[in-house]
């Protein structure tokens, strides 16, 4: 029962936060200068095309109205249709989404895979030269930026070595192979600069564990370092991680947007770019709103997390 | 032989004045040794020294020799095998001594199985047994408790089982009772008292408190900055202490005995000590 009345709570912030984030995102999208008609028409269109254009795709009404129209057709699943193609938002995001998910989900993934063990090297050999070279090549690896890193692993491993394709995409459906191939860079890319940055994170995390009353107690009791850590330290570290990762996912998704464009891969930040600069508003629109909302339930999974990774959260719940 | 020989013992961390100096102690089979001494006497530095968990930056010099393996020579893998086992040791925080995301009676377990060979089942049995031997009402309930849903009696006993279960030859107690109050302290320490009894476990304890050190131990080594100042048995030391900072010691241990209005005793200690270079 309360545990219903917390994840009741939560979707109410969620919703509210929601529909905030739909009146900043409808309200930049209304002042960015120039239209859609004066793209589908042209420079030299006379104003009385562009007021009747603009008229046939309801843009003449009222801010208010075209909002509400837009916010109730969301609601109810109508995310509107494109300006330009006239195909549905829906149609244009769905395949798109299918690209930066996989790119996404791997690149957090292969990111946690290489930053938590070299975090505890990093943190439990703090002091000898093993931690002192994990601390420097995350350093590194931070000052590199997203493009610059892919165009190198580019140059590597598709014109030198040529072992993997440098750009493009293949569905998952359609060739397998071909997939993981098209899919292996630019997933290490995003992956490598997110772990230089976790690096940090978890070594601090698990520094913080290491000066724990209870990580001397497991020492005590005859567990070594590497293994008090596992046991004791991995658990409490991640409490702290969790949120870390939370707050990272909007940064992955902006990194997703940049190796999009480098690696040529129909992500949603291919669309979105086209989309802004062909002013097509609905899929931008569309594409922020579905982003706002993948970030805004991540981080609503990070809430619950706590629930399941904290005992001590658990029953602060089950006394409120 | 005795148990433990601690030989010229110093430690240091970094260029600052070592916390412990010139420290020489034995503890023989199934004896009991206070060390008494303030904050920062280099008290819990020793206790660590015995027990190879001092800090990485720690430069120690003489020698710990425990059940004839040279504690300070040792790899850090087969000190591993003696900690928890051949030596224990109960730290003073019991609020936050424990794994807050791990129920206390997996807890307890772990030690037992980490260095015996003994099936989950049984180790589980073992534990509910021993968390109702120190002591606990309930132990089935509280082995399945987290830390924080336990008060801090509990849980010190807790870790008291903890410190028992492998019945290992020396017990060190850093302040066990200090986080605890006054009706909690004499039953942990009645409990301890009871316990290092039954196992013939001989114990190094670690208090400030002159009067808890008396329920528990046979002989005192009294600690100042760093230093043993005086040592002899607990009657010895009540009748006739030689070193200032143990007859306030004393005084502050016998504050029954002052009339009222009288004015109360104070230790000379540190702050009338010359200053050292820190």
């Amino acid at each position: 029962m309360r545990l219903a009345r917390q994840v009741a709570k939560r979707l109410g912030v969620f919703a509210i936060t929601l529909l905030g984030a739909s009146v900043v995102v409808f309200g930049i999208t209304m002042a960015l200068p120039g239209d859609v008609a004066q793209v589908l028409l042209g420079t030299d269109a006379t104003p009385e095309a562009l007021a009747q254009l603009r008229a046939q795709l309801g843009l003449d009404r009222p801010w208010l109205v075209q909002y509400l129209d837009w916010l109730g057709g969301m609601l109810s699943g109508d995310f509107g249709v494109s300006h330009l193609s006239g195909d549905s938002v829906l149609s244009l995001l769905a395949p798109r989404l299918a690209v930066t998910l996989w790119l996404v989900g791997f690149a957090m993934l292969l990111s946690l895979i290489i930053a938590v063990p070299a975090g505890m090297v990093a943190a439990l050999k703090r002091r000898s030269w093993q931690g002192v070279s994990v601390s420097a090549a995350a350093q590194v690896g931070m000052a590199i930026p997203v493009f610059w890193g892919g165009i190198l692993l580019v140059m590597v491993f598709a014109v030198w070595l040529r072992w993997l394709p440098a750009n493009g995409y293949v569905p998952v459906h359609k060739d397998p192979v071909g997939w993981a191939e098209h899919l292996i860079l630019p997933v290490v890319t995003l992956a490598l600069v997110q772990a230089a940055i976790l690096i940090r994170y978890v070594r601090s995390a698990f520094i913080e564990v290491l000066n724990e009353d209870y990580y001397r107690t497991a020492r005590s009791v005859g567990w070594t370092p590497m293994r008090a850590l596992l046991r004791h330290g991995l658990r409490n570290a991640a409490i702290s991680l969790v949120t870390i990762l939370g707050l990272q996912v909007s940064a992955v998704l902006v990194g997703a947007i940049v190796v999009e464009s480098v690696f040529t891969l129909p992500g949603l930040g291919s669309l979105l770019l086209t989309a802004v600069s062909q002013r097509d508003l609905m899929v931008v629109q569309g594409t922020v709103m579905f982003l706002v909302f993948a970030v805004l339930a991540l981080s609503a999974a990070v809430d619950l997390s706590y629930l399941i990774i904290d005992p001590r959260q658990r029953s602060r719940e089950d006394e409120s | 032989m005795s148990l433990l020989v601690v030989r010229d013992l110093r430690v240091r961390f970094g260029r600052r004045r070592p916390a412990v100096d010139q420290v020489s102690f034995t503890i023989d089979g199934g004896e009991r040794l206070g060390v008494i001494g303030e904050s920062g006497s280099g008290k819990t530095v020793t206790a660590l020294a015995v027990m190879g968990l001092l800090a990485e930056n720690a430069v120690v010099s003489g020698s710990v020799e425990l059940a004839g393996h040279a504690i300070t020579a040792l790899p850090e893998r087969d000190m591993a095998r003696l900690r928890g086992d051949l030596v224990t040791m109960v730290f003073q925080e019991p609020m936050t001594a424990l794994d807050p995301t791990m129920p206390v009676g997996r807890q307890v377990a772990e030690t037992l199985l980490l260095h015996a060979d003994v099936e989950r089942g049984s180790a589980r049995a073992r534990v509910i047994e021993l968390l109702g031997e120190v002591g606990l009402s309930d132990p089935a309930r509280v082995a399945a408790a987290f830390p924080h849903q336990l008060s801090g009696g509990q849980r010190q006993r807790a870790i008291l089982a903890m410190a028992l279960i492998n019945a290992p030859q020396l017990v060190i107690c850093d302040e066990p009772t200090t986080a605890l109050d006054v009706t909690v302290q004499a039953q942990v320490l009645a409990k301890l008292d009871q316990a290092l009894t039954a196992s013939g476990a001989a114990c190094l304890f670690i208090s400030h408190d002159l009067a808890v050190v008396s329920q528990i131990c046979d002989r005192v080594l009294v600690m100042l900055e760093g230093r043993i100042v005086e040592r002899g048995t607990v009657a010895e030391l009540f009748s006739a202490p030689q070193h200032p900072y143990t007859r306030g010691l004393v005084e502050a241990a016998s504050l029954d005995r002052i009339e009222p209005g009288q004015r109360l005793p104070t230790v000379a200690g540190l702050l009338d000590a010359p200053a050292g270079e820190s």
